[in-house]
């Protein structure tokens, strides 16, 4: 039914949130490996996000009715975006899962059986601060979609009120 | 309980409505009443298998991501409240015009 669709737009939102969350768990879970599959240590995993015309019905019709979506701002004109913000009404998808290849850190540990010729073992280029600050932020982003979600809830369950 | 809701949804498509389609006066163009209210049966039957099957997944342990189970059991919640806001709004109707005098 129409009048549910923003559940939707939250439920992309929350979905992404948690691939995210589950992304940074496997970054700190394997902050000490250095054995992968694809050879050397693990390598630092990071999320993109990317906007999805979900409903694109909907947009359309909203396209086609309306013009207040036509950008007004005299100030940025010149930055080179398309002048009407369409589709209006998106949500979001993971769109890729990037590695990212900075240097390992490089420890000296002779004794350790993955050490190279110098001594040195190859460890994961995680910074266990930097992932757990990415992890209270998706978890902080997962609760304002869930906060999204129980207020469109709220103004459903009101407007039906309405009825009786 | 799926299947029992399911079958709600047919006795009201089958019997109840098409005996009312039949004796409808046409309104001009637009969809009758009965129509309307066929539809919006059929989603919210719909929704409300949406959402049965989301608590079985739930209970099974086949559900992937939690939420999607939350969001589909709310709109079944909410769908039904709509219907039952519906109803009591068409049965007060019937009610108010059962009552006039002859």
């Amino acid at each position: 039914m129409a009048f549910l669709n923003s559940f939707d737009i939250s439920g992309y939102g929350l979905s992404a949130q948690r691939y995210r969350v589950n992304v940074i768990s496997s970054n700190i879970a394997n902050a000490n490996t250095t054995r992968t599959d694809e050879g050397g240590p693990y390598r630092r995993q990071q999320v993109v996000f990317k906007a999805v015309n979900f409903e694109k019905a909907y947009n359309d019709k909203l396209e086609s009715e309306n013009n207040f979506h036509k950008y007004e701002n005299p100030l940025d004109e010149k930055i080179g975006l398309n002048q009407y913000a369409k589709p209006p009404i998106m949500s979001v998808v993971v769109d890729k899962t990037v590695r990212d290849d900075s240097k390992p850190n490089m420890k000296y540990d002779p004794s350790h059986p993955d050490a190279n010729s110098d001594g040195y073992v190859a460890y994961p280029n995680i910074n266990p601060v930097i992932e757990m600050a990415d992890l209270i932020e998706a978890t902080k982003a997962y609760q304002a979609n869930v906060s999204a979600f129980q207020s469109v809830k709220t103004m459903a369950s009101s407007a039906i009120q309405l009825l009786s | 309980m799926a299947d029992q809701i399911s079958k709600i949804g047919l006795l009201k498509s089958s019997d109840l409505l098409s005996n009312q389609g039949a004796k409808k006066t046409d309104t001009g163009g637009g969809p009758s009443f009965g129509d309307m209210l066929k539809n919006s049966l059929a989603d919210m039957n719909e929704e409300q298998v949406n959402g049965q099957q989301a608590m079985t997944d739930l209970a099974t342990g086949d559900v992937k991501d939690l939420h999607q189970a939350a969001i589909a059991i709310s709109k079944a919640e909410l769908n039904m409240k709509l219907m039952l806001e519906v109803r009591n709004k068409a049965i007060s109707a019937y009610k108010e015009i059962s009552k006039t005098q002859l």
